[in-house]
């Protein structure tokens, strides 16, 4: 048996293998949507095996997007410049949000010279401000190239503002 | 209970219909005749709200008024963006002119994938302006509930304020009487509801 012949039994043994099966060949339609498809689940692997650790530094600056949505590099120098000494300077302040955006913690949005930090949440609802899209009408893939947000991430948060 | 269908289709468009059932739309008829009327919107059709407007705006450029309605039964439950050219004539930070026939044809339109609705909001923004309907706006208001009651059986109108651009923090939605008001990381957001003489009608929001 084959690992097609394998899916298909799976399915058939499953309650809701009629479901899964209507929802996977909806996306099988034409090349675009399968592309999706194989990006949606390749991000789902991998955002199972990611282990998300923190620096102090990181941590700081991560609580200080949450709290106030969205950050440029002079907010976080002007609000943790005081309490932690590296992040007086841009480069260490830029080097820990870029690091925050790598761990897909938190999303960025670049404006010509300027960059804006925000949480994935305040990310996605800008990136559709941006590119005039609404969350029942909307390009997960631009929106996650837009925001440097991984398409699962993107994905989950389209679901809670629907 | 209202049933909820999800329609996942092309281009990844995601469609909600909502059915009630016999006995809670006779109830709710009943109900009609009794007390006022009160406009329901979710908080997430909120936040489609919000997108719609803010992305109207554009940096270096003057913020213009714009247009949107929202359509349901007892629950508002879906927004119709009107963009094209055949919707709206012209847009200034001061009144917008659309054509109100192209609105309703564009609304019926989208409906029809989804459901009849009996009730339907007209919205115009006010940028950086108040939530309240000018002597024009009422005006308008008297012409289009001629032309929108032909299909549905509950026509309002809203006005949504939105403030400048500047650095905010986000608070959720909060109803009070006729008006709703939130703020986003960018700029604060007000809209009022009234019917076709500018009176106001009551909203909450669903959280």
């Amino acid at each position: 048996m084959d690992v097609i012949d394998e899916l298909c039994q799976k399915l058939r043994e499953m309650e809701e293998g009629e479901t899964i099966a209507l929802l996977i060949l909806d996306y099988l339609i034409n090349d675009e949507k399968k592309t999706i498809l194989l990006t949606l689940l390749a991000s789902f692997r991998q955002e199972e095996q990611k282990q998300v650790k923190l620096t102090k530094l990181e941590k700081a600056v991560y609580d200080l997007v949450q709290e106030l949505g969205a950050v440029t590099i002079d907010d976080v120098i002007e609000h943790l410049g005081d309490k932690v000494d590296s992040l007086k300077y841009r480069t260490h302040a830029s080097d820990t949000l870029n690091s925050l955006v790598r761990k897909g913690l938190i999303g960025k949005i670049v404006y010509g010279k300027k960059a804006l930090y925000l949480t994935p949440e305040e990310a996605v609802i800008q990136a559709m401000k941006d590119l005039d899209m609404l969350p029942t009408r909307c390009n997960i893939k631009k929106i996650a190239e837009y925001t440097n947000l991984s398409i699962y991430k993107v994905v989950s948060v389209i679901e809670k503002l629907l | 209970m209202a049933r909820r269908i999800v329609v996942i289709g092309n281009e990844g468009v995601i469609v909600i219909k909502r059915r009630k059932n016999v006995k809670n739309e006779e109830k709710e008829t009943k109900r009609k005749y009794i007390e006022k009327p009160k406009i329901v919107i979710p908080t997430s059709l909120i936040q489609q709200m919000e997108i719609r407007v803010e992305s109207i705006f554009r940096p270096d450029a003057e913020d213009v008024e714009t247009t949107y309605a929202l359509t349901g039964d007892s629950v508002m439950e879906m927004l119709h963006k009107f963009t094209s050219k055949e919707v709206i004539k012209s847009a200034t930070p001061f009144e917008i002119h659309t054509k109100i026939e192209a609105k309703l044809k564009q609304i019926l339109e989208e409906r029809a994938e989804v459901g009849k609705a009996t009730t339907v909001i007209d919205i115009h923004t006010h940028p950086q302006g108040l939530p309240i309907p000018s002597d024009q706006d009422l005006m308008v208001f008297k012409r289009a509930y001629v032309v929108y009651r032909k299909h549905f059986e509950n026509v309002y109108f809203g006005i949504h304020a939105v403030s400048e651009e500047t650095k905010l923090r986000r608070s959720k939605p909060k109803a009070e009487g006729n008006r709703v008001f939130w703020t986003s990381i960018n700029r604060k957001h007000e809209v009022a509801f009234f019917d076709k003489d500018g009176n106001p009608v009551e909203v909450e929001v669903w959280t």
